[in-house]
C-alpha cells in the first residue's frame, strides 16, 4: 500500500466533478483546464485528463468546438452540455453530502 | 551528429532528431496500448495528446530551424505522465500498475527462453500463471494415459507463435506493455545473458541438446508444411476439375439447345421439362449451387499452397453466400414445383364386351411394335424410350399389367385403365387420356400391346396401363409365352405364381380361376 496511490485515487474520484465545475464557469480549451487543475494540485501529470475528457464527451456531458488560435494549432474548446449541467448539479449535492459525512466521521475520530 | 526527421504532430511541423523520434514514437505507442480497446475514443484521445505535445514543444522551440531532441521529449513526458497514468478512469490505478492483470488479457505464446522441447508447456504455464513443471507433468500424463499428448504437443508447437519481441513476452506473462515494463524486461534479459556467459560450461552442454531439439523441431515443422501444401494442391486440383466439368457440362447443355441436337442420348433431369422456370436459369442455379462450394475449396487450397493469396473480403464472401443461398432456394422451389406436378393421380377406364363361344379357349398374347422400338426387351418395366410416331416425339413405355377376374355376368369383357399424374385431378385425367393403348381380338386370340405411347413431357410421371380381363364361369384361357412379364398377381385357386402360369390352361370355375393342366409341384397350397 503506497500513500501516493491512495492520494491519486482520492483525487481521481473527484476529477470529473472538478472538470465539470471548471467548464460551468465558462468554455475552456484543454490547456486552460489543465492549468487550473495543476495550479490547484488536483493532478500531477497531464496524461490523466485526456481519456477522462473523451469519456465525458462520449457520455454527452461535454461537447466541443474548434477555435483558431494566434499562437498555435486550432484549439479544442470544451462546452458543458445541458445534460452535463444536470449531472453537475447532482454531483454538487453529492459532494456536499460527502464533505459533511467525512467531516462527521473524522471529527468523531478526533474527539476520541 | 544525428539524423533528423520531419514530423507532423497535431498539425504542426517539427524537426526531430532520430533518437528523440524513437522515444516519442514508443511513448505514443505505449499510450495507445494502455488505453481501453474502444478504437473510436482511442484515436480521439491520441489526437488530443498529440495536439498537446505539439503545443508543449512549440513553447520550447522558438526558432523553426531548431531541432527537437531527446531532452525536449523527456521533458514533455514528465509533464504528460507515464503511459500507465493514462489508464481509463474506470479502472483503478493500482490494478494496472502493481497487480498482475487477469488471465484474460494474456496471450498464449511459446516461451522460447524456458523450454524443454518447444516451450509449449511453459507458454501455457505463463497463461494460467502456474509453475511450468505442472504443465509438463500434465503433457506427460496425457501421453501416458490417453496417448494424445505427443500429437497435441506437436500441433501446439506448430500453431503457437513464439514470443519473440519484448512486447510479446510481456503479453505472455500478462503484464501491461509499458515503457517501464519493457525496459525492466530488457534489463532482465541482459542479466540472464551475462549470467549464462558466467556459467558457460553448463549452458554449452545444454545448448548442444537444445540445438538438436530445435533442428528436430524445424524438420518436423517443415515436413508438416510440405504435407499441408500437398493437401492444398490436392484440394485445388479436385476443385478445379469439378469446376471445369461443371462449366463444360453447362456449356454443352446450352449448346445442345442452340444447335438443336436431339436429346435422345442424354437423360436430362426431370424438371428441365415440366418446370415453369426456364431451362437456362435452372442450369445457372445448379452451377452456382454446386460450383460455389468448390470455388471456396479452390481458394482454400490456393491459400494453403501460397500464403500470398488473400482471403475473400467480408462483403465479397457475404455476397457469394447470398447468391449461393438464392440458388439453393431456387432449386428447392423448382423441386417443390416439380413434385407438385405429380401430386395427383388420374385415370381413364374403357370397357369392351366380347362374344365368344363358351367352349372356346382364349389365347392371350402380348405384342410389341418393332417398327417403333426394335430394341424393346419385351418385358414390363418402368423405363421409357423416346420414339417418333409420324415425326412426333412420343414416350414409349412398357408398364402394362394384365390381370384376370371373374365376370359378374355371362359375357366376357375387358377393362383398360390408363393412369397418369398431374398438378391436379383434371390435368392428371387429361394426361391419362393422352395415353395411347391398343389391343385386338382376332378369332379366339386376344392380342394385347406390350407398350403404350404417351406425351413426351410425361417422362417423369408414373404412368401405367392396367388390362383386366373379366371371364364368365366356364371359360378357359391359355397364356402364351409373350405374356410372361406382363401378367401381374393373378389370383388362382392353386396359388400358382405368375411366372409358372404361362403355357398353361386356366378355367374360371365356381371356386375361382383354376389351372387344368398344371403339375402339382407348382401348387403352393
Amino acid at each position: 500500500m503506497k500513500i501516493e496511490n491512495t492520494k491519486a485515487q482520492m483525487r481521481k474520484g473527484v476529477l470529473e466533478y472538478c472538470i465539470l465545475s471548471i467548464l460551468q464557469k465558462g468554455d475552456a480549451y484543454t490547456s486552460e483546464i489543465l492549468a487550473t487543475l495543476k495550479s490547484a494540485e488536483m493532478i500531477v501529470v497531464e496524461g490523466t485528463i485526456y481519456p477522462l475528457l473523451t469519456r465525458l464527451k462520449n457520455a454527452g456531458l461535454l461537447s466541443y468546438r474548434w477555435e483558431e488560435s494566434t499562437s498555435g494549432p486550432p484549439r479544442k474548446y470544451y462546452v458543458l452540455t445541458e445534460n452535463g449541467g444536470l449531472f453537475l448539479k447532482e454531483l454538487n449535492s453529492t459532494w456536499n453530502n460527502l464533505v459533511n459525512a467525512v467531516d462527521l466521521v473524522t471529527k468523531k475520530d478526533n474527539d476520541e | 551528429m544525428n539524423k533528423t526527421i520531419n514530423i507532423n504532430l497535431g498539425g504542426f511541423f517539427f524537426h526531430i532528431d532520430e533518437v528523440a523520434y524513437q522515444v516519442l514514437k514508443r511513448y505514443l505507442e505505449a499510450i495507445a496500448k494502455s488505453l481501453s480497446d474502444d478504437p473510436q475514443g482511442k484515436n480521439e484521445i491520441i489526437q488530443d495528446i498529440e495536439a498537446r505535445i505539439s503545443e508543449l514543444l512549440s513553447e520550447n522551440i522558438k526558432d523553426e530551424r531548431q531541432v527537437v531532441n531527446e531532452e525536449d521529449i523527456n521533458a514533455v513526458i514528465k509533464i504528460m505522465g507515464q503511459p500507465e497514468d493514462y489508464g481509463d478512469g474506470d479502472e483503478s490505478y493500482t490494478e494496472t500498475t502493481y497487480q498482475r492483470t487477469s488471465a484474460t488479457s494474456r496471450k498464449l505464446f511459446r516461451d522460447g527462453e524456458d523450454k524443454f522441447l518447444g516451450g509449449v508447456a511453459s507458454g501455457f504455464a505463463h497463461y494460467f500463471s502456474i509453475d511450468t513443471i505442472w504443465m509438463r507433468l500434465a503433457f506427460i500424463l496425457l501421453t501416458i494415459t490417453i496417448g494424445f499428448g505427443i500429437p497435441i504437443y506437436i500441433l501446439l508447437w506448430i500453431l503457437l507463435p513464439e514470443a519473440r519481441t519484448t512486447a510479446e513476452k510481456l503479453q505472455m506473462e500478462g503484464e501491461p506493455v509499458t515503457i517501464d515494463n519493457i525496459e525492466r524486461k530488457i534489463k532482465k534479459e541482459i542479466d540472464n545473458v551475462s549470467e549464462k556467459i558466467k556459467n558457460a560450461d553448463y549452458s554449452k552442454a545444454k545448448s548442444g541438446f537444445q540445438d538438436f531439439l530445435d533442428t528436430l523441431g524445424k524438420i518436423i515443422i517443415s515436413v508438416f508444411k510440405i504435407v499441408g501444401k500437398f493437401i492444398g494442391a490436392i484440394l485445388m486440383f479436385v476443385a478445379a476439375i469439378v469446376l471445369l466439368s461443371l462449366l463444360l457440362s453447362g456449356f454443352s447443355l446450352g449448346s445442345i439447345e442452340l444447335i438443336g441436337i436431339s436429346d435422345d442420348f442424354i437423360d436430362i433431369p426431370a424438371f428441365f421439362y415440366d418446370s415453369i422456370i426456364p431451362t437456362w436459369l435452372i442450369t445457372i442455379l445448379g452451377f452456382i449451387a454446386v460450383g460455389f462450394p468448390f470455388l471456396i475449396l479452390f481458394v482454400l487450397g490456393l491459400r494453403i499452397v501460397s500464403s500470398k493469396v488473400k482471403q475473400f473480403s467480408r462483403p465479397t464472401s457475404l455476397t457469394l453466400l447470398g447468391i449461393w443461398i438464392i440458388a439453393i432456394l431456387g432449386l428447392i422451389f423448382t423441386g417443390i414445383e416439380y413434385s407438385s406436378t405429380n401430386a395427383f393421380n388420374g385415370s381413364k377406364v374403357a370397357k369392351q364386351t366380347f362374344q365368344f363361344v363358351e367352349n372356346d379357349t382364349l389365347r392371350i398374347k402380348v405384342v410389341n411394335d418393332e417398327e417403333l422400338n426394335y430394341k424393346s426387351y419385351f418385358r414390363r418395366d418402368s423405363e421409357h424410350e423416346v420414339v417418333y410416331v409420324n415425326d412426333e416425339k412420343r414416350l414409349y413405355s412398357t408398364n402394362v399389367q394384365i390381370d384376370i377376374l371373374e365376370s359378374e355376368n355371362d359375357s366376357a369383357f375387358i377393362k383398360i385403365r390408363r393412369e397418369s399424374e398431374g398438378k391436379n385431378r383434371n390435368s392428371a385425367t387429361e394426361k391419362a387420356e393422352q395415353i395411347e393403348y391398343d389391343y385386338q381380338v382376332i378369332d379366339n386370340n386376344i392380342i394385347l400391346n406390350g407398350y403404350f405411347l404417351s406425351d413426351i413431357n410425361s417422362r417423369h410421371k408414373d404412368e401405367k396401363v392396367s388390362v383386366t380381363l373379366y371371364l364368365p364361369i366356364g371359360m378357359t384361357v391359355y397364356f402364351t409365352n409373350s405374356v410372361q412379364s406382363f401378367i401381374y398377381d393373378i389370383k388362382n385357386t392353386q396359388r400358382i405364381l405368375d411366372r409358372d402360369m404361362i403355357n398353361h390352361y386356366f378355367t374360371m370355375t365356381e371356386n375361382g380361376f383354376e389351372c387344368t393342366d398344371c403339375d402339382e409341384r407348382l401348387y403352393r397350397n
